[in-house]
Formats: C-alpha cells, sequence, structure tokens
C-alpha cells in the first residue's frame, strides 16, 4: 500500500458528545460513541465495518464525511484532512467522499424528481447545467440500470430498490474515490439485496471506488468485504482480511457474531459452538474499566478488569485487540 | 346549458364536487370585490336617513330597490358589502403574506442554524405570543395612525410567530432526515437546501395555519375597525359593517346576518381549499 493509494486515513478518532446538565440535578455523563479508531482504506478497496447498533459505526461515518466534527484525532480523505477544516475545504474534499444511507426512502427528496436529485450535485458544483446536465443525468441512471426517462419521476413512485439505485446515482455523480455505504441493504427486501451488492460491486469495478462498508449482517460483509473492521463500544476489536477473518475469527465477540449467522447445511450448525453473549451492550456513556468486553465475555480474567488490550498483530496478518485470544 | 355543463365537468373530472363549489363561491366574492365600483347598485356613502333600517326587498324613495336592506344612516347594505369585501380581502390576503414571509424566513432559520440565533428568534416568538395580539396591535396603531396599509402593516408584523413555530418545529424535524444530509453531501449551500428542500416538505402544515389565519385577519380587521383604529368611516369593511349592525340586531338583524354570512362563506371555503391544496401539492398522494 503505497502513500498515494490511501483514500482514508483516520487516526485516533475520538468522538463523544458532552452530557448536558439538566435543570435540577447533576449532568449527563459524557457518551463516548468513538474512542481512539484508527482506520485506513486503500483505492478501489471495499471495508466493511461491523458491530452492533450503538457501537459508533454511524457516529465514525458521519465524522468520516464531515457531518460530525470529532473530539479528538485526524481523517485524512485523500490526503486532506477533514478534522477543523473550514467550510469552504469541507465542501472540496466531500467532492471526493459520497455516501450511500440506510433508508432510501428517507434518502430522497420527495418533492424533488428523480433527476433533480442526481442532477443536483453536478449542478451546485457548477460542473453540468441545462441540456448537458440533462444528458449527464441520463447516463448515470442508465449505469445503474434506470432509464433516462426515470428522471422526470418522483421517489414514491420507484420500488424500495430502485430508490436505492438513485441514492447510489447520486453518491457516485461525483465520480467520488470514497463511499460510505450505511447499512445500504438493511431496509430492502431480501430479493433485491443481491441485486443492489451486485451494483455496488459492478460500479466499483468500473470506477476504482473504495468503499467503507457498513453492516451489522455478516452474510452480506463476506459477500463483498476484502477487510473487516469489528467494532464494540466505540473501540476496533479486530481487524483481518475476509478470508482470515471468516476462517479464524479470533476476538470472542467476533466469535459470538459468526456463531449467531446460521448455517446453511444443517449438519454444520447442529456441531457448531455457539458463543452466547450474556447481558447487554453497556452505555457508551459509561464503558467499563479494562477491557470493555470483559462484562460480556466467556473467557474473561482479572487481567480484563484492570488493563485495556491494545490492538496487535498476529502472525495471519489479524490484528486483534483481547489479552487471550 | 346541461351539455356545456357536462363538459365542463369532464374537464376538471379529478377534482371534488365539493372544491369546484368552494372555489366558484371565492371566485365570486373576489369578483364582487374587484367589480364592486361597476356592479353595486348605489353609492355605498349616500345617506337616505329617511329610509333607515329598511328590510331587504324594500322599494325605497324614487324607486330604488334595497335588495338587502339598509343600515342606520338608510345607506344601501348590498353596495356597502360588495365596496367592504375590497378592504376585508385586501388587508387578509396582504397581511397573511407578510407575516408568512416573516414568519416562515424566521422560523426556517432558527431552526437550520440553531445556537444563538434559534435562541434569540424563538425566545421574541415567545414574548411576541404572549403579549395579547390586539393589545399590540392597538398601539400599534396609537403610534402608526390608522389605515388600510397601516393595517396590513400592523397586522403582518404582529401574526407572524404562529408560522414561525410551525416552520422551525418542521424544519427541526426535516433537517435531520438523510436526504437532506445527501444535500449537504452534494455540496448544496444552506439557501440552496433551505427553500429547494426544506421549504417544499414543510409547506403543507404552513399552508393550514395560512388558512386558519386568513380567516382570523378578517376577524381581526373587523375587530380593530370597530374600536376606530382600522378603516375609518365612512369606508366600509365586512368588520365594520357588524360592529354597526351589532347595536341594531334586534331591529335589523340583516345588518349583521348578511356580511356575517359571507365572511363564513369565505373563511369556510378558503380552509376547505386549503386543505385540499395541501394533499394536492403533495406528490405522494398524487393521483395518476
Amino acid at each position: 500500500m503505497t502513500e498515494g493509494a490511501r483514500v482514508l486515513e483516520a487516526r485516533d478518532v475520538a468522538v463523544h458528545f458532552p452530557g448536558r446538565a439538566g435543570l435540577f440535578g447533576k449532568p449527563a455523563p459524557t457518551v463516548k460513541a468513538v474512542n481512539g479508531v484508527d482506520l485506513v482504506i486503500a483505492a478501489g478497496e471495499t471495508v466493511a465495518l461491523v458491530g452492533e447498533s450503538g457501537c459508533g459505526k454511524s457516529t465514525l461515518s458521519n465524522a468520516i464525511v464531515g457531518l460530525q466534527p470529532p473530539t479528538r484525532g485526524s481523517i485524512r480523505i485523500a490526503g486532506e484532512e477533514v478534522n477543523g477544516a473550514s467550510r469552504r475545504r469541507l465542501r472540496a474534499i466531500r467532492r471526493r467522499v459520497q455516501m450511500i444511507f440506510q433508508d432510501p426512502a428517507l434518502s430522497l427528496d420527495p418533492r424533488a424528481t428523480v433527476g433533480a436529485t442526481v442532477g443536483e450535485p453536478l449542478l451546485v458544483r457548477g460542473i453540468a447545467r441545462g441540456a448537458e446536465l440533462k444528458r449527464r443525468v441520463a447516463e448515470l441512471l442508465t449505469q445503474v440500470g434506470l432509464r433516462p426517462e426515470h428522471a422526470e419521476r418522483y421517489p414514491h413512485q420507484f420500488s424500495g430498490g430502485q430508490r436505492q439505485r438513485v441514492v447510489i446515482t447520486r453518491a457516485l455523480a461525483l465520480e467520488p474515490e470514497l463511499v460510505i455505504c450505511d447499512e445500504p441493504v438493511s431496509a430492502l427486501d431480501v430479493s433485491v439485496r443481491a441485486q443492489i451488492l451486485n451494483l455496488l460491486v459492478a460500479l466499483q469495478r468500473r470506477t476504482g471506488v473504495a468503499y467503507l462498508f457498513v453492516s451489522h449482517d455478516l452474510s452480506v460483509v463476506r459477500h463483498i468485504a476484502d477487510r473487516v473492521v469489528v467494532m464494540y463500544l466505540g473501540r476496533i476489536v479486530e481487524e483481518a482480511g475476509r478470508e482470515t477473518f471468516f476462517a479464524d475469527p479470533k476476538h470472542p465477540y467476533t466469535r459470538a457474531l459468526m456463531s449467531a449467522v446460521p448455517e446453511a447445511d444443517p449438519a454444520v450448525q447442529r456441531g457448531k459452538m455457539r458463543y452466547v453473549l450474556s447481558g447487554e451492550l453497556p452505555s457508551p456513556a459509561n464503558i467499563p474499566p479494562g477491557c470493555p468486553f470483559h462484562t460480556r465475555c466467556p473467557l474473561a480474567t482479572e487481567i480484563c478488569l484492570a488493563e485495556r488490550p491494545e490492538l496487535t498483530p498476529r502472525p495471519d496478518g489479524a490484528r486483534v485487540a483481547c489479552h487471550h485470544a | 346549458m346541461t351539455n356545456a355543463l357536462a363538459a365542463i365537468r369532464r374537464r376538471t373530472s379529478r377534482v371534488p364536487v365539493s372544491i369546484l363549489i368552494v372555489a366558484v363561491i371565492i371566485a365570486v366574492i373576489v369578483a364582487a370585490a374587484i367589480l364592486a365600483p361597476w356592479i353595486a347598485p348605489a353609492d355605498p356613502d349616500r345617506q337616505a336617513l329617511l329610509s333607515r333600517l329598511k328590510p331587504p326587498g324594500t322599494i325605497g324613495r324614487g324607486g330604488v330597490t334595497y335588495l338587502l336592506g339598509t343600515d342606520d344612516l338608510g345607506r344601501d347594505l348590498l353596495s356597502r358589502i360588495l365596496y367592504g369585501a375590497r378592504v376585508s380581502l385586501g388587508v387578509a390576503l396582504l397581511s397573511v403574506f407578510v407575516s408568512t414571509l416573516v414568519g416562515v424566513t424566521l422560523g426556517m432559520i432558527a431552526g437550520w442554524f440553531r445556537g444563538w440565533v434559534d435562541v434569540v428568534v424563538m425566545r421574541l416568538v415567545d414574548v411576541m405570543l404572549s403579549i395579547p395580539a390586539i393589545l399590540l396591535a392597538v398601539l400599534t396603531v396609537a403610534v402608526l395612525g390608522p389605515g388600510f396599509f397601516k393595517l396590513v402593516l400592523v397586522l403582518g408584523l404582529t401574526r407572524w410567530p404562529r408560522y414561525t413555530r410551525v416552520a422551525y418545529a418542521q424544519t427541526l424535524q426535516v433537517a435531520n432526515l438523510p436526504f437532506i444530509k445527501a444535500s449537504e453531501l452534494a455540496g448544496a449551500g444552506a439557501m440552496r437546501i433551505l427553500f429547494r428542500h426544506v421549504l417544499p416538505n414543510i409547506a403543507g402544515p404552513i399552508l393550514i395555519v395560512a388558512t386558519s389565519e386568513f380567516g382570523l385577519m378578517i376577524l381581526f380587521e373587523a375587530g380593530l375597525s370597530f374600536l376606530g383604529l382600522g378603516i375609518q368611516p365612512p369606508a366600509s369593511s365586512w368588520g365594520s359593517i357588524m360592529s354597526v349592525g351589532r347595536q341594531f340586531v334586534e331591529r335589523a338583524w340583516w345588518i349583521v346576518a348578511f356580511p356575517g354570512g359571507c365572511l363564513v362563506l369565505l373563511v369556510l371555503s378558503v380552509n376547505v381549499l386549503g386543505d385540499w391544496l395541501r394533499d394536492r401539492l403533495d406528490p405522494r398522494s398524487r393521483i395518476r
């Protein structure tokens, strides 16, 4: 991986939400949604970000596109610093990083035609207008399997899968180098998920875009990711290439996630070791001392209560934050 | 005649009958207001003290027919209502326009930028709403003096907080939706997002406020005119006609009943039309 080929380089990113004091009573504790994350994505790579709801996936995504200023750390998109960037710089940086949201029904302005939505990035950045804009929009729509005449229609006239195609078109209109996909298929019918995933893969082959693919669905991750990153309570606990990750999951949390995915073969399913997590995800406002996972970990010992394990490299290239794995 | 009606009906088949009726009522009232100088049977200010408080249909001296009767000074009520419509409609329309413009702009800005702008605007709204509107209007007129445009200004600049509250709450809701974030990521500026994406999506509730305010504005104008702070006699508005007629309601019901009836009909029609327009403006509910 050469220096110039990194589309994202995040170092020690933290996003804390200070608790607001009530009218009476003491102030609420600070919510530490993201708590020191390092993440590098190479050009054309697909990195999956996995974790339970509330682990900081979405907050991290928002921080990367500059919608949520980080409390500390550095986020570089193609070498340009996002943290502390002026409004103007941020606007320029966002040409290179775009986002696809979870619910396509809410990601499109119900009062704007699909053509206006897809053309907006080109229009407001002065890239195309008038007849030229119309031509570009038609071209973009064709690329994702829609027809040029769809530009005249409103979002409610499309199915969920078609809407997500429109959302993808808008995200790719500026030819970004990185697209954050925040659970792009979890709101869709199972029957159209594969179509959308295949479309994302095909577009990546054509344009060389890198994806940060946020998901909690490991079967989707297996289908699309080159590398997998697991987050727990605002920190990365495991990071590995896809093959290594699925063949040899190391962190007890990752294993628990894996064992929750049902196997197609009943014999395999019966023979599978089940890791069942006890208890709830602790609140990010009150993160346990030591290893944040010790409250639910089957392997936890005294050291886990006292000392937080660092992310350390393993012989097969994986990096894991655990004293025992 | 039946054929002509059927032809019109075919062309407007997408519009429900009730809306057609309501639209015709509004059109007739607006046309009557505009055409008042040509269609009024008499001079609205000419007094005939011998023909005071005559009931509708009376044929007066010199063969004049008082179609809707006369008021306490013997003036033709129909003519006064026709001329009064100009003032009532004019004041209501213009003041609703002014307050919508001011209120919605402030509400959207407060809801979008948050921070100190939010605090300043919304506290100002609270202050405005805690002062009785009529008192504020009286004070303002007392300073500025009465008159048509001053009335518009007073009503417009005292009634905006309701629009601000609605626009503010709606903007807060819409601003967090992914499509607004997507626009921001696309590179759209605050003004473009507010007017191209937020405003069309909050227009429905604002339209409802505006139509209900429209009726209130007519009543406010009536109230101010009654207090002598609105339209100055002998010029008439529906409100001032009714205010005067109130004293004679036992002997001459028509002075209150006819302008009141017009008022009810107009306000009701505007509300029904506004309701329908709101649904109609929403592309999701458009039937194709």
